[in-house]
């Protein structure tokens, strides 16, 4: 990596460039142990993987007799042997407001009750994401990262762009192609410095002009419509915080891609493989901290020659459609087990592993068919501070943001509360 | 507790509530606390309903949407449920007038919210303010679908990455009109060098032997025949050099190689026809050693130089008479054999699977002669069976050729391309592109005239706020967007530089972006916005602009001339592919794929049932037919494709005809047709209990709510040995899962002689595996019978379709409903309820015509009021 390396911004310890490897390059890997002692902090990163439409009830959940550090593990879990001491099933769990049984991502992070504005259709509230974002977000070049699929929000994760909303409950949107991705996270920018300088005060006089003309507009409107054009002032607002942080990285480079330029057209099996190298590379080039991916459904069994629709597969009973259904977890658990191990397999200056720092999350809303009781979750990784190894079945219906909430709080982030949580889950934490 | 009889005289006394409260009155009170509350009081709450209240507070907005249902159970009887104990006539007649007045006075028509613009209602809008062609680019966010219609004002959020879209596409449209200085001027010259690695090979069109690219195929589409640098393109419009190293490979008698450059877009399609493109340079390479070729060529910007082999004895190409090009190449393929009779005899042995094509045919042919065991001393290429035998292979001609191909990369002849190298530009001409531009600018610009900046921005924005307002701007909004073009330029930039700026603030201007900010009734203005977009997705055109100018729009008769000339309009196709690809859900169409057991099926198949619905509905519309026609037409739209489906006689065409049906059958009309059987099942199976809830929804206007979550959905395996009814026995015995199933299976079940894809059936199928073929086999038998909730019992669909041409105003209310939730964006409230009822008789005796119906509907005050 070579980057033009000023030495305030080092010292500055926030860890916007403090990734080891950024050590190694300006000649100070003798000292790299010494600076760990001076306690540089490796950054803490959380990543959510939503599957949408849910499991193989029958066969992905562990035995629920067989608790604690020996259980046996699951037919569906089965690919994931090799990392069993590094991740955590829990069960039990549900978003207590949740009654769509298509949408296995929408409130997935959020917990929110879509009815809790009167007369609003849909409302939602913040993903644990963007908690993770709000607070290490900031000296990162993006604050979050989505990543989506071509398959949308098909494939059962109900309406949304991506697993990610905002805290005023609005979606988020993602790339939802590993080539855009790649070309976000590493391609330079084309445009020199003052041009580009340009092109964000234009953007500035833009907003000036508009916001002006909506204040005006706002005076005449009823309450409802009030509202509807509080999304137009957000949407401004979001723009201009975003243009503010362009322009604090307008000078930067952007990092040298660790990986090859993706090829284009990945489908599938592939596309998730893709995805995750590039999540990798985002973590490891310290490009973000808050990453989501919404995984595609519907390309994957199409890549796993299945012919039946993910809506379909998800309404399973016993013959082809159980069969598939199965067959799909075990291609989540064998893609999840080799994310895994590209974790496991990078390396931070100081010898421990992007996944020591890195909390993940794999899971979703709707456990299987119609069912949005005991969603199916598992947690991995160092990063929030968690009991590993463990299979933990929870009374019925704790809130899944006690489990968001826990992982929030282990990660060092001031939060006392997400969504419906009642509170932290003491036994989870290590 | 007591019951209190509830006399009619009463009514008269109740006071209706004028407030935004309404008190129960004593009659009320009882009716509700001897029917309804042991399910619905504060405690119980059945169904998320509790009805235990003294008053109706209507600044709840959920008081509106509970008590309207109130009255509509109480009306169809669906309440209080069978086993309980049920209020005379009398008493239902009571409560449901006083309900009904109270809710008129609360529930008026009107009240949709400020409405986004929509995704193809944004870019017609851009299209026809700046009056180019444009589309948002794939990225741009797809709108929700609520009350199946994806134009409802609640869904249409503004997220934030919405708006920047906005933002970035203001930029991009401003472009198109004022694109910012290209700078051709200064681009300089230089030399780009592409070996023969870096071009684009597609198939066979190229293989890289020795170092070197080596052709051997003149095919004409270029992704057959042809190759071009993947990494050149001209910078900008000019003269280039460029120089070719080429040579024969293996020369043969007769024949000297032609090479022919010619020029493609590089963003162009890969099977565009090398004939068709313009030439270049031709050459020829009569020697095997290696020599330059060198032209002077016009590129165009974007444009990439493409080597073709142009006199390559072999091609797929089929010239004019199939049997021709066999033969040529059926000889070919002979003269290989000739070369090499082992090849023959293996390739003999290997025939021809589907999955053949180049490389791959060729390993399965090499796997076979390394194998050994050959007749090869028995192989005569002479024998009239070898020579059918090439010939049968020929009809395959792009696979085979492929492969042979990848023989002649060795045999040859063949040309070798060593490198190419272009230099420019060597001097700049004509850009076509920018010479379109500059039109278009001027066009938009218009001409300064002796104007300063003040009066010469003001001619161009004016009429461009007034068309992106869709009404006429006030001096002050003129004003402001004027300040922005002018402080732009004292700023430093140039005039057209604060136009583009103005023009982007105004693309991203609320007044733009949303549609009606005013309250109450719609004003002129309005009123044609909502019309236009209704009817033509596209904001008002220049006659309805100028009626609204006039102030005599909302003069009836003036609204009915309008909404008729607009029906008869060529853009009212942008409302029939809307509103029926939604209501008709023929959107989820593409991302069906039919089991390939069921049948084999391409996008000519699907094209065919889609084009059948929008030609089937286009002509109701166009020729006013009565709305039955929608239940059971006699006549239907069908090619070869969707004849087979229904297993009608019909020429071997593509083309689309009208036929005629008989009235009362199976096949036709949206309860009979492919394209709606199809996306009411998923392609594999099919499951009476979606197509039920899809009736109610669409077409008996008594959508059911959604499965509680806690309910395992029953499902249906029509592949096992259970027949879908004993599966869903539960249905009926379970007194929670009979209130919605009572309605949702007889219908739902009328539709099981439908497969996936909309064939008729008796029984259902089951697959047998013999050998390495799936066998198809009559299952068990379909039983498509049941009993509607007024008693009308179904046989199957045809019994369906009677049943809604004798009651058609359950069809026609649903239809209105759907057509003035997709015309004003928001949910139907009582008032708006009561209003599609009446007029759905009304225009029921006027002759029932679906035009006649949106004429009605428009100039109901539903339409009319915000």
């Amino acid at each position: 990596m070579h980057m033009n390396f000023n030495r305030r911004t080092f010292l500055r310890g926030t860890g916007a460039l403090i990734a080891l490897p950024a050590l190694e390059s300006i000649g100070f890997r003798r000292f790299a142990s010494a600076a760990t002692k001076a306690s540089v902090a490796i950054p803490k990163r959380a990543v959510f993987m939503g599957i949408g439409f849910g499991v193989t009830r029958q066969t992905w959940y562990p035995d629920q007799k067989d608790t604690g550090a020996k259980y046996q593990l699951s037919e569906g879990l089965s690919p994931l042997a090799r990392h069993k001491k590094d991740f955590t099933i829990v069960q039990g769990c549900a978003n207590n407001y949740s009654n769509e049984a298509h949408w296995g991502s929408t409130f997935w992070l959020t917990g929110a009750n879509r009815y809790s504005v009167p007369g609003q259709n849909m409302a939602n509230s913040i993903s644990a994401d963007q908690v993770v974002a709000e607070q290490l977000g900031k000296d990162t070049r993006f604050t979050s990262i989505q990543l989506d699929s071509s398959d949308g929000n098909q494939s059962g994760h109900g309406p949304g762009e991506s697993l990610a909303w905002d805290k005023r409950g609005k979606p988020i949107a993602g790339y939802n192609d590993p080539l855009k991705t790649f070309h976000k996270l590493f391609s330079a920018e084309d445009l020199p410095l003052e041009q580009r300088q340009a092109a964000i005060d234009e953007k500035r006089s833009v907003l000036d002009a508009v916001l002006t003309e909506a204040n005006r507009v706002q005076r005449g409107l009823s309450r409802n419509d009030n509202n509807k054009l509080d999304e137009y002032f957000q949407g401004i607002r979001d723009i201009e915080t975003r243009l503010g942080k362009d322009e604090d990285w307008l000078d930067k480079p952007k990092p040298k891609a660790p990986l090859d330029e993706p090829p284009v057209g990945l489908k599938g099996r592939e596309e998730i493989e893709m995805m995750h190298n590039l999540i990798v590379a985002a973590l490891q080039t310290d490009s973000t901290r808050a990453l989501t991916y919404r995984m595609p459904g519907q390309s994957l069994l199409r890549s796993m020659d299945v012919k039946h629709s993910s809506h379909n597969v998800s309404h399973y009973s016993p013959g082809e459609r159980m069969d598939a259904s199965k067959a799909r977890d075990q291609m989540h658990s064998t893609l999840l087990a080799g994310f895994m191990d590209k974790l496991k397999a990078t390396k931070e200056a100081d010898g421990t592993s992007l996944f020591d720092h890195t909390s993940l999350a794999f899971g979703s809303n709707i456990s299987s068919i119609h069912y949005l009781v005991n969603c199916p979750t598992i947690l991995a990784g160092g990063g929030a501070n968690l009991k590993l190894g463990e299979h933990m079945v929870l009374p019925k219906d704790t809130p899944l943001c006690n489990v968001w909430l826990t992982m929030l709080q282990g990660m060092g982030i001031d939060a006392e509360r997400h969504g419906d949580s009642t509170g932290i889950i003491k036994e989870l934490q290590a | 507790m007591k019951v209190y009889p509830l006399a009619v005289t009463f009514l008269l006394s109740f006071t209706a509530a004028l407030g935004k409260v309404s008190e129960l009155p004593e009659q009320v009170d009882n009716f509700l606390g001897t029917y309804c509350l042991d399910c619905h009081d504060a405690d119980t709450r059945k169904g998320e309903v509790s009805l235990d209240l003294l008053e109706i507070d209507w600044t709840d907005p959920h008081s509106a949407k509970t008590w309207g249902k109130v009255f509509e159970v109480l009306q169809s009887g669906e309440m209080p449920p069978e086993k309980k104990k049920q209020p005379s006539d009398k008493e239902v007649h009571g409560i449901s007038s006083w309900l009904s007045q109270v809710l008129l006075e609360n529930d008026k028509p009107g009240g949709t919210v400020l409405r986004r613009l929509g995704k193809e209602e944004y870019e017609n809008s851009v299209s026809s303010l700046l009056k180019i062609p444009f589309t948002v680019p794939r990225s741009f966010p797809t709108d929700l679908v609520s009350h199946g219609f994806d134009n409802h004002g609640e869904e249409l959020v503004l997220s934030p990455p919405l708006m920047a879209q906005y933002l970035e596409i203001a930029t991009a449209a401003a472009d198109s009109v004022l694109p910012p200085p290209t700078g051709r001027r200064n681009v300089k010259k230089d030399t780009v060098d592409i070996r023969p690695g870096e071009f684009t090979l597609n198939f066979t069109t190229g293989h890289i032997v020795d170092g070197v690219l080596r052709m051997v195929t003149s095919s004409d589409p270029l992704a057959r025949g042809s190759v071009w640098p993947n990494r050149f393109e001209a910078r900008t419009a000019g003269v280039y050099q460029v120089k070719v190293d080429l040579s024969y490979f293996k020369p043969v008698e007769n024949h000297i190689p032609e090479v022919h450059l010619l020029s493609r877009r590089s963003d162009g399609s890969n099977f565009a026809r090398a004939s068709g493109l313009t030439k270049l340079a031709e050459f020829k390479v009569p020697e095997a050693k290696a020599s330059s070729f060198v032209a002077e060529v016009e590129l165009q910007r974007g444009e990439t130089i493409v080597i073709h082999y142009e006199n390559a004895p072999l091609s797929s190409d089929q010239g004019k008479g199939r049997s021709k090009h066999i033969g040529r190449i059926s000889e070919q393929l002979l003269d290989l054999f000739r070369d090499d009779h082992e090849l023959g005899a293996a390739w003999m042995k290997a025939g021809y699977k589907r999955s053949d094509r180049g490389w791959s045919w060729l390993e399965r042919i090499e796997a076979i002669r390394e194998k050994g065991g050959l007749d090869v001393e028995g192989f005569d290429p002479e024998n009239p069976k070898v020579k059918k035998f090439a010939e049968g292979m020929s009809r395959q001609a792009v696979s085979l050729v492929e492969t042979m191909c990848c023989y002649l990369f060795e045999k040859g002849p063949g040309i070798d391309v060593h490198h190419m190298s272009v230099t420019g530009p060597i001097r700049l001409i004509e850009d076509d592109e920018e010479i379109a531009r500059q039109k278009i600018t001027e066009r938009f610009m218009g001409k300064r005239q002796d104007r300063n900046d003040r009066e010469y921005a003001a001619a161009i924005l004016k009429p461009l706020i007034d068309s992106a307002f869709r009404r006429p701007a006030t001096e002050e909004q003129v004003e402001k967007y004027l300040q922005v073009v002018l402080r732009h330029k004292a700023e430093g930039h140039r005039f057209e530089d604060g136009i583009h700026l103005a023009l982007r603030a105004l693309l991203c201007s609320p007044n733009f972006l949303y549609r009606g900010h005013r309250q109450g009734q719609l004003d002129e203005h309005d009123l044609a916005t909502r019309l236009s977009f209704f009817l033509t997705n596209c904001p008002p055109d220049a006659s309805l602009q100028k009626a609204a100018a006039s102030g005599k729009l909302s003069n009836p008769k003036d609204l009915e001339f309008h909404t008729r000339r607009l029906l008869k309009h060529t853009r009212v196709k942008n409302f029939l592919s809307s509103f029926t690809g939604q209501w008709l859900d023929l959107r989820l169409l593409p991302e069906i794929m039919p089991d390939s057991r069921l049948l084999n099926w391409n996008e000519k198949d699907l094209a065919a049932i889609i084009t059948e619905t929008e030609l089937f509905v286009a002509e109701i519309l166009r020729e006013n037919h009565p709305i039955e026609t929608f239940i059971d037409p006699a006549f239907t739209y069908l090619n070869k494709r969707n004849a087979k489906l229904y297993e009608i006689k019909f020429p071997n065409s593509e083309k689309m005809k009208r036929v005629d049906l008989k009235k009362g059958g199976r096949h036709g009309g949206i309860l009979g047709q492919a394209s709606v059987m199809m996306a009411t099942a998923n392609g594999v199976d099919t499951q009476p209990v979606l197509r039920g809830v899809w009736l109610l929804e669409n077409v008996l206007g008594d959508p059911v709510p959604e499965p509680p979550p806690d309910v395992p959905a029953v499902e249906p395996d029509t592949m096992g040995a259970k027949s879908i009814r004993e599966l869903l026995q539960k249905h009926n015995s379970d007194a929670s899962c009979a209130g919605c199933h009572k309605k949702i299976d007889p219908p739902g079940f009328a539709l099981e002689n439908f497969d996936p894809v909309g064939r008729w059936r008796d029984h259902y199928p089951v697959y047998e595996k013999v050998g390495d073929k799936v066998i198809r086999k009559d299952g068990l038998p379909v039983d498509a019978t049941g009993t509607m909730k007024d008693g009308t019992i179904l046989n199957d669909v045809t019994d369906l379709k009677r049943y809604l041409v004798e009651n058609v105003d359950i069809f026609g209310n649903c239809l209105a409903e759907k057509l003035l939730v997709y015309a004003t964006g928001r949910d139907l409230g009582f008032g708006d309820r009561r209003e599609v009822e009446k007029i759905v008789k009304k225009v029921r005796q006027d002759g029932n015509g679906f035009q006649d119906l949106i004429v009605a509907l428009v100039l109901s005050e539903s339409f009319r009021t915000k």
